[in-house]
């Protein structure tokens, strides 16, 4: 009996990671909304933004199905300190705001939107032999939507480094070195992460690094960048709760209409 | 009393007629998204793929589903769920499905799917 219930939360809780993952990715990609650098990747990167708010949906739906609640409250009406979201997913854009004076940093976005889409796509590949049957069916649509977006940003990636172009590489690189000390949040598995590795929910924290640097490195050797990858968790660990500011005022802003009526049906 | 027996073959006659709220030259049906239909007594069931996961007209192709089959006055009950597995890919469209798409501007190619 002991076992079925730490089975039960380690399950959710890998639930909420993934979900509140996506959730807040797809949200800052959302920000960018008729920002981005021209037309045609202003619908690509929505469109891209659009599958991951699919994606965290599937992951709050699967948690309904467990009794967790309501997928929308789940994804609404959460406070900061109960989100499982990696801090680095959560910090803005840039300066500024969409609606007034958005000082917003591409080559913030290309970096983190292709870190993070290499990383989830190795840990999707992992949840395809999860041991908990309905995610790893989900692991396969997502997969196969994943490789579009993993295509779109590694091209932007390539492209902005590869470019010569003195301004464009140096923004990437600071990028880069702005990204790295945060990004080992995104594969920690918070504090269930040992019951998760031994149900055989998903891999553990090592390898699904060590998977990512090996996918990463080539691509960075093919733009000429140091292939020394050191990632940490700078600000701390948001599988265990804790967040920045950044994350209180996106909460505090998307959920300001679902606030106005909570049980209204949309 | 007079019992009128449903079959499935009527279910996805009328099946046809539901288009994709986005693309009004193609049906459910062509698009491959339907994966089972099963009919018990007067209730319908009909099983259904999602073409990619955060596809905000889900819930208009449900009720458009539940509005085309309840014009069948043997049909009391319509249940649509849509299904986690199999995956939906675009080999699964019709040939007359891929001319449905082309008239709207649309090239499918079966290759181009991972």
């Amino acid at each position: 009996m002991k076992n079925k219930s730490l089975k039960n939360i380690a399950i959710k809780e890998l639930l909420l990671q993934l979900a509140d993952d996506d959730f807040i990715h797809s949200y800052r990609g959302a920000e960018w909304l008729g920002l981005a650098p021209h037309i045609e990747e202003d619908v690509a990167s929505a469109s891209i933004s659009q599958d991951t708010m699919g994606h965290a949906a599937i992951y709050y739906k699967l948690l309904e199905e467990l009794g967790e609640g309501d997928a929308d409250k789940l994804a609404h009406d959460r406070p900061a300190k109960e989100r499982r979201n990696a801090i680095i997913l959560e910090l803005v854009n840039g300066p500024g705001n969409y609606m007034k004076d958005p000082d917003y940093d591409w080559a913030f976005a290309v970096v983190r939107n292709y870190f993070y889409t290499q990383a989830k796509a190795i840990k999707v590949q992992s949840l395809h032999s999860c041991s908990y049957e309905p995610l790893a069916e989900v692991a396969q649509k997502v997969q196969m939507e994943l490789y579009y977006h993993l295509m779109h940003w590694k091209t932007w990636f390539v492209q902005l480094l590869g470019s010569g172009h003195l301004e464009a590489v140096s923004r990437m690189k600071a990028a880069i070195g702005k990204t790295m000390p945060d990004f080992a949040g995104i594969f920690s598995l918070g504090q269930y992460g040992e019951e998760m590795i031994e149900l055989g929910l998903i891999e553990s924290e090592a390898d699904l690094q060590k998977k990512w640097i090996e996918a990463i490195t080539p691509i960075f050797e093919s733009v000429g960048l140091a292939t020394t990858i050191e990632i940490g968790m700078a600000r701390g660990d948001g599988r265990n709760g804790q967040h920045t500011e950044d994350l209180e005022k996106a909460l505090k802003t998307l959920s300001e209409v679902y606030a106005t009526d909570k049980v209204a049906s949309w | 009393m007079a019992t009128v027996q449903l079959n499935t073959e009527e279910i996805y006659k009328l099946l046809e007629d539901v288009k994709d709220p986005e693309i009004d030259t193609v049906s459910i049906l062509d698009l491959g998204m339907v994966e089972d239909v099963t009919v018990s007594g007067q209730d319908v069931s009909v099983k259904m793929l999602p073409t990619f996961l955060g596809c905000p007209a889900l819930s208009i192709i449900q009720k458009n589903v539940e509005s085309a089959l309840r014009q069948l006055p043997a049909v009391k009950n319509v249940s649509v769920e849509f299904l986690r597995s199999p995956s939906w890919t675009s080999d699964r469209i019709t040939e007359k499905g891929k001319a449905g798409l082309k008239v709207f501007g649309i090239s499918s190619s079966s290759t181009n799917e991972k």
